[in-house]
């Protein structure tokens, strides 16, 4: 009789024992699998992925005279498309910048104007104008959206139509000119050599 | 029969971590994310991570204290579930110029959309999105034990993943050694143990962590059950190396070098081991400045 009973308590044991076994394997199984992996489907958030860009288009002025013009054709699109395919474009910096290369004096002065214009439109508007405003002022990139840099006075129809220019899809080709002139300080030499350079900065959103 | 398929489906599990495609996926927008991000905010937007990610790593050693002379062999399988809290999922950034040098309250890596700054002439400025939608960060880890001489074992975590270039490359390579107490306190009614681990951690080529972690733990055996607790003190620190590249001959690259170390250093433990036979399974929950839920399966003797 007792050996029944031990008999039947080892088969009980063993039994709930290897169920347990399962049950508790199962679980940790499932726990992991679960903590792991409830991710994969949902790890990653459908927001966009954002690219900062930077691109610049420098104007080589070489000058013995007092007045400078150049323009460059700009096809938006195919310089983005270099970059990266994107869904969205968001243009949030214009920004100028004077490489004095040369040996002009950096108490040069110039007067100018930055001029807008797409391939398929005669309308002409300016963007910004800079006034007697020396070398040594724009060393360094100046937004041309902030007023209170030196010499620099935005134009607001111009600004507004060249951030509805990247709005828009495909991106258009325009034409950015500029135009001005130089005024030397006394005794500076009459050759004038500058990198005026133009940088524009976007935001790309993409899916991957 | 029996250890082999528990090997299989320990390593099954594994590779279905590191294998999940969406799981890469995040990984790269994540690289692409953080290239974006200036030095000033790269900090912020991956902090929560580093702790997260810290906290998950310095986690799920062992279900005992018990540590006596002997042979012992054990291969685990670990995972770790840290708790991502509503505060962790924003961070104050400061956007690019021409916009206003003020901060801003953004998404990190955690957080939903990013913050979108107003500028003047109506220009606008998207700050980066987070890209993880979790509200756990998991993780996983082999770990193999051996020991026991001198009441001493050693543990080693090692996981190293080269392969697809989609996917980044993943290395992992820990240390730990623990010994118990119990030859010198004999009348103590508890098992006791302390231990000191080192772990190292690369995601792709940006990503380099490393974390230490010093713990005393104290264990009671009830038949196949033990309870164990304890209390840790840890560390985490992540490089991050980048490009910040400008796209552009007039604006120079900028190297990006930063080290930054996790919010969490003290944390205590609870948690139960179940020692079936070959197979053991463990789960406990850390409470610190993050907390942390982990888990193990291990084989051995």
């Amino acid at each position: 009789m007792t050996g029944l009973k031990r008999r039947h308590n080892q088969i009980w044991i063993n039994f709930n024992t290897q169920t347990m076994k399962k049950r508790l394997y199962t679980f940790f199984s499932a726990f992991i699998f679960l903590t792991l992996t409830a991710g994969c489907d949902d790890i990653v958030s459908d927001d966009y992925i954002i690219l900062d860009t930077i691109n610049s288009f420098e104007y080589h002025i070489d000058t013995e005279t007092d007045n400078f013009s150049q323009t460059q054709r700009l096809p938006l699109q195919a310089i983005l498309n270099e970059i990266s395919g994107a869904d969205e474009v968001n243009l949030y910096n214009v920004t100028v910048k004077i490489k004095n290369i040369g040996q002009t004096s950096p108490e040069t002065e110039i007067t100018a104007r930055l001029d807008l214009s797409r391939e398929t439109s005669d309308e002409v508007l300016t963007l910004v104008d800079i006034s007697d405003a020396t070398l040594l002022q724009f060393e360094n990139r100046q937004s041309i959206f902030l007023e209170e840099n030196n010499g620099i006075t935005p134009n607001p129809e111009g600004v507004q139509a060249i951030q509805q220019i990247f709005r828009e899809s495909p991106l258009p080709v325009i034409d950015l000119s500029i135009e001005g002139h130089v005024k030397r300080p006394t005794g500076a030499p009459q050759r004038v050599t500058f990198d005026f350079v133009i940088t524009i900065y976007t935001q790309l959103s993409k899916k991957d | 029969m029996n250890l082999r398929n528990n090997f299989t489906r320990i390593v099954s599990l594994l590779f279905l971590f590191f294998s999940c495609n969406t799981y890469a996926f995040a990984q790269n927008q994540i690289e692409e994310t953080i290239k974006q991000l200036s030095s000033d905010n790269v900090t912020g937007y991956l902090q929560p991570f580093l702790n997260g990610f810290g906290a998950n790593l310095n986690s799920g050693f062992s279900g005992t204290a018990s540590v006596e002379t002997g042979l012992f062999i054990r291969i685990d399988a670990i995972g770790m579930a840290t708790f991502i809290r509503d505060p962790e999922k924003v961070y104050e950034a400061v956007p690019p110029e021409p916009f206003p040098q003020e901060r801003v309250q953004t998404a990190t890596i955690f957080g939903g959309q990013g913050a979108t700054v107003q500028g003047p002439q109506g220009l606008t400025y998207q700050m980066q999105n987070g890209h993880l939608n979790l509200d756990y960060l998991p993780f996983v880890v082999p770990q193999l034990t051996v020991g026991n001489i001198y009441n001493t074992q050693v543990m080693v975590r090692f996981f190293t993943y080269t392969g697809d270039s989609d996917i980044p490359d993943i290395d992992l390579v820990g240390f730990g050694v623990r010994h118990g107490f119990g030859q010198y306190i004999s009348a103590l009614p508890v098992d006791l143990s302390g231990g000191v681990y080192y772990q190292s951690f690369k995601i792709g080529e940006i990503i380099d962590t490393s974390t230490l972690a010093f713990d005393v733990k104290a264990s009671k055996r009830f038949g196949p059950l033990t309870l164990y607790g304890g209390t840790q003190y840890e560390y985490a620190s992540m490089n991050v190396q980048y490009t910040l590249t400008n796209l552009t001959e007039e604006i120079e690259d900028q190297e990006i070098d930063l080290d930054f170390q996790s919010d969490n250093n003290l944390r205590l433990t609870a948690g139960l081991n179940i020692s079936l036979g070959f197979l053991h399974l463990r789960s406990d929950i850390s409470i610190g400045n993050v907390s942390v839920w982990s888990a193990g399966i291990g084989i051995g003797i």
